[in-house]
């Protein structure tokens, strides 16, 4: 949380199952952490409902990804993320 | 939906997450006696509720450890990694087979919870099966409420 709260960071990549057990409130605070430096997050997760997706996309997360995680799916998010950040 | 897409739902989504993660080929197999190991219990609730078993004998864990974390033949994964990467499997399985059922639906997969499976114990009611590794063996079962 140190980390993302000082800024600087190019890209968070957020695995919500090992944040437990606090889950929730710490994916929230880390949410509005990186929404607040602008720092862009890919959210991994065990839960591949559309429903989870789409609350975490609205959420201000910019790729949702379920696991099991394909190798080139995502690298090639990453690469557009970080893409995204230096254009803008 | 029927009891025969439930059970074929749930085995497609078994093989595919220990091909994707450990780089496992499971062959279904029936009636296998797992003996001793380890289970991950994974309950969810929302628009489908009820609860998976993922079942790993002994025999089975390092090799599975040891694909999924990348460890060279000569490093043994810790007993902490190895109940890690168990209860991962299990919760990735279940968020598969849910989404694979019904991808539209609200759900909340809960906290995956470890235990031993004792030697000999019955297996739980509910869809089963069970599936042949290089290394050992694995079974898996869903209760819906």
């Amino acid at each position: 949380m140190e980390l993302v709260e000082a800024g600087g960071l190019d890209l968070i990549i957020l695995d919500t199952n090992m944040l437990r057990p606090e889950k929730e409130s710490l994916l929230e605070r880390l949410q509005r952490s990186a929404n607040r430096q602008g720092t862009p997050y890919i959210v991994i997760s065990a839960d591949a409902t559309a429903s989870r997706a789409q609350s975490m996309l609205d959420a201000g997360a910019s790729a949702y990804l379920a696991k099991p995680l394909d190798p080139a799916l995502i690298r090639s998010e990453i690469q557009r993320v970080l893409e995204l950040r230096h254009a803008t | 939906m029927r009891h025969s897409e439930i059970s074929a739902t749930l085995a497609h989504s078994v093989q595919y997450v220990l091909e994707m993660m450990c780089f496992a080929e499971a062959t279904p197999s029936a009636g296998l006696s797992l003996g001793s190991g380890k289970r991950a219990s994974i309950p969810f609730r929302g628009g489908i509720s009820g609860k998976l078993e993922l079942d790993v004998s002994t025999s089975a864990v390092p090799g599975l450890t040891s694909a999924f974390l990348g460890l060279r033949p000569s490093e043994a994964p810790s007993e902490r990694d190895a109940h890690d990467l168990i209860c991962e499997l299990g919760t990735v399985v279940c968020g598969r087979f849910l989404s694979a059922l019904d991808s539209g639906a609200t759900l909340e997969i809960g906290e995956a919870q470890l235990c031993d499976l004792p030697s000999g114990a019955p297996a739980s009611s509910g869809v089963q099966h069970c599936f042949q590794l290089d290394c050992g063996h694995l079974a898996v079962s869903l209760q819906l409420d």
